[in-house]
């Protein structure tokens, strides 16, 4: 099918050199074409970083290039190291932790007293916080057609906004289900009847099930995924992808009758209490459900896939199985949401050059390879020789060609704001009002 | 300002004194510069830099521009900005009250003890005030989850069952209990405050009472709380606003969820800030929030001060 | 204390024999609640991450110190550890110095309106210090003080505690006796000499309360410790050294406990330390009457 061969494409290299080959398509939105000759060819031609790369009039001195790119982990360690070691010659490179709660607001006061930080990891489709105020430099210039070439189709247009390239994606998340083969044998259900890709309702009887069967829970979630549920509910409960850009676009109201189902189908499964652990589902930390999962308490594990392998190994799942985020709606191309971890510069940046030189190490093949051998889902090329498990990577990349380029949560900060971090626990604390919130924060949004 | 003083102190004072107390005032200037100084560079310029913010429009990067008072009035209107101010105060109450009765009883009670096991409950009694918020933060949520928490695991063991619940999951209860951590791990400071007031009364004001055998209830009634009594309020004033300042262990606890059930204004006002770029409204809403806290401590100190004693 | 309480029992054998051991009975108890987080913290720090998630209430299988080696080589903290020393001790003597002469002026010095400066005292300390963030980081990097090794970390430090400090120290010396300070006056004795013979030696109890308060706070700090830092690398103290622990996907908690038992225990010592010194003020409080 075209989309299983897209699938391939967008995963990269990796399930090309599975696959073999694949064919001209397109993307789910109809916009952009394929040249998935490209794809292929770059992955086995090398990538000449040095030719591209200006060297910086520095006369002596070493300049200073201040980049704040990677929380600690065993594969983002071993990146920053690679980095240094390419660029510690050139480069007084000074590395900061990164930190998803204070990222904003340790950049945003950098650049109040203009003082430098040249590079920072941010979500390529969030990035609204800092462009509607001018803080990211524009990388359009910078992009020439080799560097572009290296990346997977598409996914350059997650961090481009207004025409302007903003944030340059390295690796691909989106939401992804684990199974504890364990809980679900234990409860009755055989390997077989637990599909890749699910429907809803099949998901929550397979939960119910469990629950019936063994006093497991069907269903966990960490808190600070929660949104997903919804998030993902908003985006497929729509019948096609010209209704879905309608709505993506902040056109349609909160209170729609689509929409409403979509909170409630959410609702529902938290007030039944398929969450692990029933009541307080909506408060568990991420601790919380990494000893949950040790303990073989749960059967399906929502999780995004570049944490997957990072699961298997904390909690030691022996027996497990990957499988898709269950359809919400009968959209036949069943949009997901999801997106990239990217690298952008803010405009407070001192070093330009030298974070443009960084960056294309960063998405270079050799970092790429080094991520996707980590269990990482790269956006650009990997070399042909990775040593990777390719039947592990397909089950986290194959809905990659699915993730929807726009979301209803880039129409404005507030709105995603409320949207990731207030539901669904909102609508399920106070029902309706929750919406007339949401409906007033569209309004404000979309007549600015 | 000078002349102001002159004629309080010659309301109270002979006019010999007048020109030794001019003398002692220009000591205390003296005295008092380097900390004028420091709290000028550190504080006070800052505050006054956001009370002007709070009149204008900034994004964080173009240039700031006059706004009147429309900020203020946007967060009088603004019901999530409210909301947050009043889960505030809930939690506020709730952990000043535990703090305090707390704090005083421990210290009465390690008035009471030896030396050195005095010492030694101190030490126990402070150590939490000294763990970084975000140990103290994971802990609680452990002991509070649902499923495995300590509590409702301990409530399972001793046969109380139905009080089990998901602390940190509904709405009220977790204001509650974010309060009573908040409470507890201030009861520290309270504690040694009032043990630092306690230990400096002069012994002999306990002699006449031993002499008539009054009881350690009675001598802690008549003689020590209200001996103390500055101290106590002293303590109250930290307690109230330390209880205020509850971004760390709010934000450790349940980052301000689930949902919107226990973000608090100094949560709101990171947001406003550096979320939504809506710095002149953040602001705004700090100084809202500082005034609310500044009348409960004016109204606190009112009630609960008065007469000091000399002795 | 011991003369003291003695004398309370000695006094009242009969009637309150059951007062000391209900006594001991509620502290002992309510011990074990204050303490479990220390003791979480500790035997966590001795588990490996499986340990950890598999049980997080158990004891660890054995005691290693194995994280405590791992923290200390991979997350620098040796090096962070002097940074936090460095910053701990210059703050807390400029604080200290710097707070007890405003709090004796305050309190007997005759300065007008004390009320209200205590009040402001209070009052600007109530504004959300992350909001005071990005001005007083402004200001910092036009004076060009950014650059600075620990200084931009320290000034704030000092600046926001003085005011607290400040007012805990005059509501104690407010208590001293008018008269033993007029006396002393009248003796032709001058202001610095009578703060530091009369005053200091009664306030030690005081003074090291403060010490402690302060000392936690400046060593626990985190905010605005990351924000003087952002752009160097030089003179990170050890809370910002935690941030190493905090993982992509979740928090190697056992590491992080090593670091923070390590953070912790420097804090423990010098609260043990002081504690000679409430005793020391206590024997001042009884000769002073």
């Amino acid at each position: 099918m075209k989309k299983k061969l897209l699938a391939a494409v967008m995963a990269g290299t990796l399930a090309l050199s599975m696959m073999g080959c694949a064919g001209k398509t397109e993307t789910e939105a109809g916009k952009t074409e394929e040249k998935t000759e490209a794809n292929t060819e770059a992955a086995q031609g090398k990538l000449e970083k040095t030719d591209t790369v200006k060297v910086a009039a520095s006369s002596g001195e070493k300049q200073d290039l201040v980049i704040m790119i990677t929380n600690p982990g065993d594969v983002n360690n071993e990146v920053e190291q690679r980095l240094i070691e390419k660029l510690g010659d050139k480069y007084n490179i000074i590395t900061k932790t990164w930190d998803s709660a204070s990222v904003e607001q340790t950049v945003k006061t950098a650049a109040a007293a203009d003082e430098q930080i040249d590079l920072v990891q941010y979500w390529p489709n969030q990035m609204n916080s800092f462009t509607e105020v001018g803080l990211a430099t524009d990388l359009t210039p910078y992009m020439d057609d080799e560097w572009k070439a290296t990346f997977n189709e598409g996914v350059l247009d997650i961090g481009t906004y207004d025409e302007k390239l903003y944030n340059v994606a390295y690796k691909t998340v989106y939401p992804a289900m684990l199974v504890d083969l364990e809980v679900t044998r234990a409860a009755g259900i055989k390997d077989e009847e637990i599909k890749d890709q699910m429907t809803w309702e099949e998901f929550c009887e397979l939960c119910r099930k469990i629950q019936e069967n063994t006093d497991m829970s069907g269903a966990g979630i960490p808190d600070t995924y929660a949104c997903w549920l919804t998030r993902n509910a908003v985006m497929q409960v729509w019948d096609t992808d010209e209704e879905l850009d309608k709505w993506n676009a902040g056109e349609v109201s909160f209170k729609d009758e689509h929409i409403v189902k979509a909170f409630d189908m959410v609702k529902d499964v938290f007030e039944e209490g398929l969450f692990y652990p029933g009541e307080g589902a909506l408060a568990v930390t991420q601790d919380q459900l990494y000893g949950a999962i040790s303990a073989h308490k749960i059967g399906f594990i929502f999780e995004p896939t570049t944490a997957v392998k990072t699961t298997i190994d904390n909690s030691g799942l022996k027996e497990y199985k990957v499988c898709d985020f269950p359809a919400m709606g009968n959209n036949p191309t069943n949009p997901l949401l999801g997106g990239c971890d990217g690298y952008f510069i803010p405009t407070c940046a001192k070093n330009t050059e030298g974070a443009i030189e960084a960056m294309k190490y960063l998405t270079g093949e050799e970092i790429m390879t080094l991520r996707a051998e980590g269990g990482q889902v790269p956006c650009a090329k990997i070399a042909s020789g990775a040593n990777v498990d390719e039947a592990f990577m397909e089950s986290i990349s194959r809905c990659s060609d699915q993730i929807y380029p726009t979301e209803i949560i880039n129409v404005g900060a507030e709105l995603s704001d409320y949207l990731q971090n207030q539901m669904p626990a909102n609508y399920i604390y106070n029902g309706e009002a929750s919406l007339d919130e949401l409906e007033e924060m569209r309004e404000a949004a979309v007549s600015k | 300002m000078d002349l102001t003083a002159k004629a309080m102190t010659v309301n109270v004072n002979k006019k010999k004194k007048i020109s030794s107390t001019r003398k002692l005032q220009l000591i205390g200037g003296l005295f008092g510069l380097p900390a004028i100084v420091i709290v000028t560079f550190a504080t006070i310029i800052p505050v006054i830099w956001n009370v002007v913010l709070s009149f204008c429009n900034w994004d964080g990067v173009s240039a700031m521009s006059f706004n009147g008072i429309a900020n203020f009035t946007k967060i009088f209107a603004d019901r999530a900005s409210m909301k947050a101010i009043g889960y505030s105060l809930i939690i506020a109450l709730v952990a000043t009250a535990t703090a305090m009765v707390l704090g005083v009883g421990l210290s009465l009670l390690i008035y009471k003890v030896t030396k050195l096991e005095g010492a030694i409950y101190r030490f126990v009694f402070y150590s939490p005030v000294m763990l970084p918020l975000s140990v103290v933060g994971l802990l609680f949520t452990l002991v509070l989850a649902t499923d495995e928490g300590l509590l409702n695991n301990i409530l399972g063991l001793i046969g109380l069952k139905n009080l089990q619940n998901a602390w940190l999951a509904k709405k009220g209860m977790v204001l509650v209990v974010i309060g009573l951590v908040q409470g507890w791990r201030s009861s520290g400071t309270v504690m040694m405050l009032v043990y630092t007031g306690i230990i400096g009364l002069p012994a002999d004001l306990f002699e006449s009472s031993k002499l008539d055998g009054a009881t350690y209830g009675q001598e802690v009634r008549h003689i020590i709380l209200p001996l103390v009594k500055p101290t106590i309020q002293l303590a109250l004033s930290m307690c109230v606003m330390s209880a205020f300042k509850t971004y760390d262990i709010v934000f450790s606890m349940t980052g301000g969820g689930p949902g919107d059930i226990s973000k608090t204004a100094p949560l709101k006002i990171i947001e406003q800030a550096f979320m939504f770029n809506k710095y002149g409204l953040a602001a705004a809403n700090s100084v809202i929030y500082a005034i609310i806290v500044i009348i409960i401590l004016a109204v606190l100190r009112k009630g609960v001060g008065g007469d000091k004693y000399e002795y | 204390m011991s003369t003291n309480t003695a004398a309370v029992y000695s006094v009242q054998k009969k009637k309150v024999k059951v007062f000391p051991i209900a006594c001991r009975v509620i502290l002992i108890s309510l011990i074990l609640i204050w303490i479990y987080p220390v003791l979480f913290s500790l035997q966590t720090s001795f588990k490996t991450l499986d340990e950890f998630f598999a049980n997080i209430w158990a004891l660890p299988h054995t005691i290693g110190l194995d994280n405590f080696a791992k923290a200390f080589t991979k997350g620098h903290i040796g090096e962070y550890f002097i940074n936090s020393v460095v910053i701990a001790v210059v703050s807390l003597v400029s604080i200290e110095v710097i707070s007890v002469m405003a709090a004796y002026s305050l309190a007997r010095l005759r300065i007008p309106h004390t009320g209200a400066i205590i009040m402001l005292c209070f009052a600007i300390q109530l504004l959300p210090t992350e909001t005071i963030i990005i001005p007083l980081y402004m200001m910092m990097s036009k004076l060009g003080l950014l650059g600075a090794r620990y200084l931009p970390i320290i000034l704030a430090y000092v600046g926001w505690s003085v005011p607290g400090t400040t007012v805990i120290l005059k509501n104690f010396f407010d208590t001293i006796p008018k008269e033993l300070l007029e006396a002393a006056r009248i003796d032709g004795s001058g202001e610095i000499r009578n703060l530091f013979k009369i005053v200091l030696p009664l306030m030690k109890g005081a003074l090291s309360t403060c010490i402690v308060m302060n000392f936690t706070f400046v060593w626990g700090e985190l905010m605005w410790a990351k924000t003087a830092t952002l752009t160097t690398v030089k003179g990170l103290p050890l809370t910002v050294g935690l941030m190493n622990f905090k993982g992509e996907f979740g928090t190697d908690w056992p590491l992080m406990c090593a670091a923070i038992c390590m953070i912790v225990i420097p804090l423990y010592l010098v609260f043990l330390f002081l504690q000679k010194y409430f005793v020391s003020s206590l024997t001042a409080g009884s000769v002073k009457g």
